[in-house]
């Protein structure tokens, strides 16, 4: 217990000094700590500089990284053909993935509202395979990750032009690491 | 079935022609009779529920109206308390024998010498009257069809129950009627499986097939899709992601379960059911993309239909389990295709279009309904023979209309429109005539008719 209470007071300095040192950049988003902090015990952090936790803040610039690279991918009307656009968001998730294969993602493909929704299962699937195969291909492992469709059973936005299809015919990701 | 060659069929030509269809009847060859008796056609049928004493009544009617019966509906007389159950037997039934399309109706509140005229006029030799009543919990309903002239009873029935059945009760007067006067089985007392989003997630629903009784079948706040009827009313199969991957959930009405049926690797939807062979036919991905798969019920090796790096979706099988229809991008627009039921003489049966989308084979065979989509991007129901040829569009210019499903006489289509705003449930006549609003919360998809 001590000792996690210790580690929480740690990353809650560190993440505090980080927002301070970068200034341009928004700020990665940190958990806000627990409210029991407040009743750590705190006699040992009056007399020592508080330990940095190299590992902490290792996570920390991943899960940063994460938030920054995973991006929707775009697709056209009907189409699970990645765009120029979207390999190169694939190239960083790619890159990302490669770097730290402890980051699993959830590959999700959807679709726009026109047409069946039975089709539309197998679009938003096929959609998903297209973004594992690149993503495979660039070298990433399969075990890093998973497919899932939701068709038009999940739109990004609520519409019924094309504005509103455009953002809706996507691949999505949900990361764990 | 009784004997149609005994002297009542003889004299009924008309229900001859009803029995075997009218190219049947002109085969033997049968004029279209412009007379026919009610007391006839229930000996005919060997179900006659009272004794047919009744010398014939002789029903007049034109060539055009050999479809339809006019009968005369008198106001269903209640002696207990009338407020006992949100609606009434005569308007439940009255909305059944309309909807059928095989009765017109002369409605009176009570029988009477003007109104007798006035239903004769009309062309009603017969009329329907009622009477119901409660005592605690239970109900009892007594309908009966009389002869005009005669005021001799043709059809008699009594049902008892408990209060909740006793529109159950109606409906099934209903279908004694459309039994005993043209032959075949009512629709009255099947219902619609839905998907309804008015909590914010999609949940599998049922109501009866005039919009009643509404029951939710899922509420675990997950996506659930595309529900299917399986032997007759009393099981649905249906997509759920409620454990994360999309897989196939059944709710049994028998035993009141509603869990997992099968996993599998990937992605199973689409179901149809066949109950000539028991087996159901689906679309998976577990191979990879999206094929055709077929599969005992309940239990069996799934076997695989199609092998092609494309799209294949929407299964339906064929009214005698011979053939299936589907939906395949292979050209690279998603058409329409039949295939024999071991994926074998594989054809596509339609070439122009940009878009079709979840076909259903009447169950008499003759037709398939499917979706197809127009120049603004609107789905809209059509019909097809088989061969492709022939096609007809039911649905034109009012908003997207998908996911047609045929009721069990094959006489009407159940579909999804959003012309209202929201999407709701429509049915209409298997030619596109009487389009009705069923549902009215908003936010209605996914319909599929019942068996009997």
């Amino acid at each position: 217990m001590n000792f996690k209470h210790w580690t929480l007071a740690g990353l809650g300095a560190v993440a505090l000094f980080t927002a301070c040192s970068t200034p341009p950049k928004p700020a990665p988003r940190v958990e806000p700590p627990p409210p029991r902090m407040a009743e750590a015990p705190a006699p040992a952090q009056a007399s020592e500089p508080p330990k940095v936790d190299e590992e902490a803040l290792r996570r920390q610039r991943i899960q940063a990284r994460i938030s920054e690279v995973f991006k929707p991918v775009y697709f056209a009307y009907d189409q699970s053909t990645l765009s120029a656009e979207g390999q190169s968001t694939l190239q960083e998730i790619g890159k990302l993935m490669k770097e730290v294969p402890e980051i699993a993602a959830r590959i999700e493909g959807h679709a726009d509202e026109r047409g069946s929704n039975d089709f539309n299962l197998a679009l938003g699937e096929r959609r998903s395979k297209a973004v594992q195969d690149y993503l495979s291909s660039f070298g990433v492992k399969g075990s890093q990750m998973t497919t899932i469709s939701y068709g038009e059973e999940k739109p990004a936005v609520d519409g019924h032009d094309e504005g509103a299809w455009a953002k809706n015919r996507r691949v999505e990701f949900t990361t764990t690491f | 079935m009784g004997n149609v060659s005994g002297p009542a069929a003889r004299r009924s030509g008309l229900t001859v022609a009803r029995r075997f269809g009218l190219t049947a009847a002109r085969h033997f060859g049968l004029a279209v009779a412009t007379h026919f008796s009610i007391a006839s056609a229930l000996l005919v049928f060997g179900l006659c529920v009272l004794p047919a004493r009744a010398a014939d009544v002789v029903i007049t009617s034109e060539q055009k109206a050999a479809e339809t019966i006019t009968l005369g509906f008198t106001e269903f007389k209640c002696t207990g308390d009338v407020n006992a159950v949100p609606y009434t037997p005569g308007a439940v039934i009255t909305w059944d024998l309309e909807f059928s399309g095989r009765f017109k109706l002369k409605a009176a509140p009570a029988f009477d010498s003007t109104v007798k005229a006035a239903m004769k006029a009309e062309g009603a030799l017969a009329y329907v009257r009622g009477a119901y009543t409660f005592s605690g919990d239970d109900f009892t309903l007594e309908c009966e069809l009389i002869d005009i002239d005669s005021g001799e009873r043709i059809l008699g029935k009594k049902y008892t129950g408990k209060k909740p059945d006793l529109r159950v009760a109606a409906h099934k007067f209903s279908d004694e009627l459309v039994y005993q006067l043209f032959g075949e089985k009512g629709i009255a007392q099947t219902r619609i499986v839905y998907v309804n989003k008015h909590t914010g997630n999609k949940e599998v629903t049922v109501m009866d097939y005039d919009g009643a009784n509404v029951t939710e079948i899922t509420k675990n706040k997950s996506i659930n899709l595309l529900p299917c009827w399986v032997e007759g009313k009393s099981k649905i199969l249906y997509t759920s992601y409620a454990a994360g991957q999309p897989q196939f959930y059944l709710k049994d009405f028998e035993t009141n379960k509603n869990g997992i049926f099968f996993t599998s690797k990937g992605m199973n939807t689409s179901p149809s059911y066949n109950k000539m062979d028991k087996e159901i036919v689906y679309a998976s991905t577990q191979d990879g993309n999206a094929e055709i798969y077929r599969r005992p019920f309940p239990d069996g090796k799934a076997q695989r239909l199609t092998f092609s790096g494309s799209i294949e979706t929407s299964p339906s099988w064929s009214p005698n389990g011979y053939e299936i229809v589907f939906i395949s991008d292979r050209s690279g627009k998603p058409m329409v295709y039949i295939m024999d039921r071991d994926g074998s003489n594989l054809r596509a049966i339609t070439h122009d279009g940009d878009y079709y989308g979840s076909p259903a084979w009447s169950p008499k065979g003759d037709r398939i309904a499917i979706a197809a989509m127009d120049e603004g991007n609107n789905m809209n129901i059509m019909t097809m023979s088989p061969d492709g040829k022939d096609p007809q569009k039911l649905t034109t210019g009012s908003g997207s209309n998908e996911n047609p499903s045929w009721s069990p006489d094959a006489r009407h289509i159940v579909f999804m429109s959003t012309r209202t705003g929201g999407s709701e449930i429509f049915m209409m006549d298997a030619d596109g005539k009487n389009q009705k609003r069923i549902s009215f919360s908003g936010n209605n998809f996914m319909p599929k008719w019942s068996d009997y």
